[in-house]
């Protein structure tokens, strides 16, 4: 996919959205406006996760389950710790695990209807760490180049950059999950955009990778 | 409503699911495979019973798409190329999409290539993807009435009994030289005496070299520079061909009267 297919998915993505967007008017009493509202834990009940997250691909394995934090006003920040798992198929014959520190940012969103939030825009950064005896974060001692280094980076650990949109999903007010909230990503590690900004040939579908997840979002009680 | 938004992220999915990636080192290899056999057949086909060969010498393309592809244009150019030997690093850190992405720059070309193994193609799960995409560590091949002997030297990347270099495969080699070779020529990635390949490991290669038949000369990468240099005072002359990011190719013509190396700046 080059560049320009990516903006024809996109423009259609929010051509599709866009009559979801008018068609609560009337049957929610506000819609059109961002009505997310953070009920925090007081104290140290604050450590509690505030949801459970679920993601294929994107770096950190086949499949990732995590737990993480919402905070601020509106919940627009998020902290995941996800753990990974890329089967031994895809793995020169040895199942790995990941280990992400995830953080995310979603500045808006918008009510559609009484159960269906979109959120347009997500963005962030993770940082990701595989096991594996093949992997190092610092060079074997039988490389030479002292403490310049002879390779100069970590096969073990990678730094990704992200943006993304979300559909949220509101369940009734008694329910113990106060919503689902499906999401898409296009994510880019620290070294392909190393390689990406020197080099005109490389094309968007080369450097950028594509995928999803679900958010389970808890409620306190 | 429901059932638009489903489709449409199903179709987002379908649409996108081309560029997934699991993990950087993942060994979810797309698209071609078994690029060294598939045009060893070619290239051994092509120049059979030939007396005179021509061929190009890219190296050390890590990180250097941009230029690679001019490398590969600069050699469509030309129509008296018969083959090019990608001497190592393909990569600069042995991912995945490193070796596809150069893959898919150097099947641009018009004639059958061959790479051998780099160091940086050694890191993480790299060997093994390398293994996958383009074939063996040693092997070697038939042009018309020349043998290349292609060589792992990267002596670092392994255990010390892991056998790198192979000196069993260049004895092998010697022992068994197929009907119609007059002479050989030896391609590596990393030179006698560098790091990669240390003294007493690469004096033992060479001096093993010496039982192949009639031995032109070597070429190999790594340095990163243009050099000629008979490292064993022995007449054998190692070529060292330049990365790619110095915009430099060889190219080598063997006849009956000998050989010629010219330098290519592109």
């Amino acid at each position: 996919m080059n560049v320009k297919e990516f903006f024809i998915s996109i423009v259609s993505l929010l051509l599709v959205l866009a009559p979801a967007m008018t068609y609560g008017k009337g049957a929610a009493e506000r819609t059109g406006r961002d009505l997310r509202t953070n009920i925090q834990y007081d104290g140290w009940a604050r450590m509690i996760p505030t949801h459970a997250k679920l993601q294929y691909a994107g770096g950190m394995g086949l499949l990732s389950v995590g737990a993480g934090w919402d905070y601020g006003p509106k919940g627009q920040w998020e902290t995941d710790a996800m753990v990974g798992f890329l089967p031994e198929h895809y793995a020169d014959g040895k199942a790995r695990l990941t280990f992400t520190l995830k953080q995310n940012y979603i500045p808006w969103s918008i009510r559609t209807t009484r159960w269906l939030d979109i959120e347009p825009l997500t963005c962030g950064a993770y940082m990701n760490v595989i096991s594996g005896s093949e992997f190092w974060n610092k060079e074997p001692g039988r490389y030479p180049g002292g403490h310049k280094g002879y390779y100069k980076f970590s096969s073990r650990t990678r730094f990704h950059l992200y943006v993304g949109q979300r559909l949220t999903f509101l369940t009734p007010r008694a329910s113990a999950l106060r919503s689902i909230t499906l999401y898409y990503e296009l994510s880019i590690n620290d070294l392909m955009i190393v390689s990406g900004v020197n080099n005109r040939t490389l094309e968007f579908s080369d450097v950028v990778h594509f995928s999803v997840g679900a958010k389970m979002h808890l409620f306190k009680e | 409503m429901k059932s638009a938004i489903y489709s449409l992220t199903l179709a987002l999915i379908l649409l996108l699911c081309g560029c997934v990636e699991y993990h950087p080192y993942d060994t979810h290899i797309h698209g071609q495979r078994h690029i060294n056999s598939t045009n060893i057949a070619r290239i051994e086909q092509q120049c059979a019973e030939r007396r005179e060969i021509r061929f190009a010498v890219v190296s050390d393309s890590q990180r250097w798409y941009d230029e690679l592809e001019d490398a590969v244009e600069e050699i469509c150019e030309r129509d008296d190329i018969d083959f090019v030997i990608h001497a190592g690093d393909i990569t600069d850190w042995g991912l995945r999409s490193e070796f596809e992405m150069q893959r898919d720059i150097l099947n641009g070309l018009d004639v059958p290539y061959v790479c051998l193994l780099g160091n940086h193609d050694c890191l993480g799960t790299g060997r093994e993807i390398f293994r996958e995409i383009f074939g063996e560590f040693d092997f070697a091949f038939t042009a018309g009435n020349v043998r290349f002997v292609c060589l792992n030297t990267n002596a670092l990347e392994f255990k010390a009994d892991d056998a790198v270099p192979n000196i069993d495969f260049v004895q092998a080699e010697a022992a068994a030289v197929p009907s119609g070779v007059d002479k050989t020529v030896v391609a590596m990635h990393a030179y006698p005496r560098s790091d990669q390949l240390s003294g007493d490991k690469a004096d033992a290669l060479h001096a093993e070299m010496g039982a192949l038949r009639n031995l032109q000369f070597c070429l190999h990468g790594h340095g990163h520079r243009y050099r000629e240099e008979d490292i064993y005072h022995d007449g054998i002359i190692y070529y060292e061909c330049s990365n790619a990011g110095g915009e430099e190719l060889l190219i080598f013509t063997i006849t009956e009267d000998g050989y010629e190396c010219e330098r290519v700046f592109y």
